[in-house]
C-alpha cells in the first residue's frame, strides 16, 4: 500500500489553490502526487494512505484543489473507498479533507 | 526529673483529670435509645432515610455537583482558547485592512497554524465531552464542527491565501461578519455547556 506524507513528500506548509498563488499549491500537489498515486492505487486495487501528520496546517483552498478536485474527477465514493487518512496529531484535519471529498467545491473564488 | 518536666506532667495530669470529669458527666446523662414496642415500621424507615440523606448529600451529591461544575469550567476554558485563536486571526486581517498593507506569506502560514490549533482544541473538547457528557455531546460537537468548517472555508478558501490577494474593504467587512458569527456560536456554546 502506497503512502503520501504531505509533510515529507511535499511541504510542511501546503500553499493555496493554484500554482499562480504561490509555492506548494493544491494544484501542484494534485498533479504531481495525488492523482498519479490514486491511479496507481486503483490499477493495483490497493488503498492509498495520506499521512497528514507533520504539516503546520492547510488552507481550505489547498484541500479543495487537491482532494476536492480528485472527488469531482473520480467520484466521491471511489475516492472515499481508496484513500485512508492518517492524522494522529490532529484528527479534525482528516475530517476536513473527508468533508471536502464528500461535498467538493471546485473553486470558491 | 527537672523542674520543667515536673510542670509539664502536672499540667497534663490536670488536663486528663478534667477530660475524665467531662466524659463522666456526659456518660451519666447519656440518653439511652429505647424502641417503643408499638413503633411503626415506616417511622423507623423514615428516620433512617432522613439520616442517610443527611449523610449522603454533603458527601456525595455535593461532591458530584462540584465535580460537574469543575468539568464545565474546564470545557469552557477550551472554548475560550478557540475564541482567542479566532480573535488572533481577526487581528491579523484587521491590521492589514487598517494599514492598507497586504498580508505577508508568513502571516498566511501563521493563520493556517492557528486553524490547526483550533482543530486540536476541538479534538480535545470532543474527547472531554465524550467522557463527561456521553449522552449529550454529539449534537454540541456537530454544531461546533460545522461552524468551524464554515469559518475555515471562508477565511482560507477565499483568495486571501493567494499571492495576488489585495486586501479590500469588502473582504475585511465580510471576514468581520464571518468571524463574529463563529465567535458568537462559540460564546453560545459556553452557555450550553453550563446548561448541561
Amino acid at each position: 500500500m502506497e503512502t503520501i506524507s504531505i509533510a515529507k513528500d511535499f511541504s510542511k506548509n501546503p500553499g493555496a489553490r493554484y500554482g499562480d498563488d504561490g509555492d506548494f499549491s493544491g494544484e501542484l500537489f494534485y498533479k504531481e502526487l495525488l492523482l498519479p498515486a490514486f491511479e496507481r492505487a486503483i490499477n493495483s486495487k490497493q488503498k492509498l494512505t495520506i499521512d497528514l501528520n507533520g504539516i503546520y496546517g492547510f488552507p481550505s483552498s489547498f484541500v479543495s484543489e487537491s482532494f476536492g478536485k480528485l472527488s469531482i474527477e473520480k467520484g466521491a465514493n471511489n475516492v472515499i473507498s481508496v484513500l485512508v487518512f492518517i492524522s494522529d496529531e490532529n484528527p479534525i484535519r482528516a475530517e476536513k479533507a473527508i468533508a471536502e471529498i464528500k461535498s467538493p467545491i471546485k473553486d470558491e473564488q | 526529673m527537672s523542674n520543667n518536666k515536673k510542670v509539664v506532667f502536672g499540667v497534663l495530669g490536670v488536663i486528663l483529670f478534667l477530660i475524665g470529669l467531662v466524659i463522666g458527666l456526659i456518660w451519666k446523662d447519656l440518653p439511652l435509645i429505647k424502641f417503643v414496642p408499638d413503633l411503626k415500621i415506616y417511622e423507623v424507615f423514615s428516620l433512617f432515610t432522613t439520616i442517610i440523606i443527611g449523610t449522603i448529600y454533603p458527601f456525595l451529591i455535593k461532591k458530584w455537583i462540584e465535580d460537574k461544575r469543575t468539568t464545565k469550567a474546564v470545557l469552557a476554558e477550551e472554548i475560550k482558547g478557540m475564541l482567542n485563536n479566532v480573535r488572533e486571526i481577526k487581528n491579523i486581517i484587521d491590521k492589514s485592512a487598517r494599514s492598507r498593507i497586504n498580508i505577508t506569506q508568513a502571516e498566511k502560514d501563521y493563520i493556517n497554524t492557528i486553524f490547526s490549533d483550533i482543530d486540536m482544541f476541538i479534538d480535545s473538547f470532543e474527547e472531554q465531552m465524550k467522557t463527561a457528557f456521553p449522552n449529550n455531546y454529539s449534537q454540541v460537537i456537530k454544531n461546533l464542527k460545522e461552524a468551524n468548517l464554515v469559518y475555515w472555508k471562508f477565511t482560507s478558501g477565499q483568495p486571501l491565501m493567494g499571492s495576488q490577494f489585495i486586501m479590500t474593504q469588502d473582504f475585511h467587512y465580510t471576514h468581520t461578519t464571518q468571524s463574529n458569527l463563529y465567535s458568537k456560536s462559540l460564546k453560545i456554546l459556553i452557555h450550553r455547556i453550563y446548561e448541561l
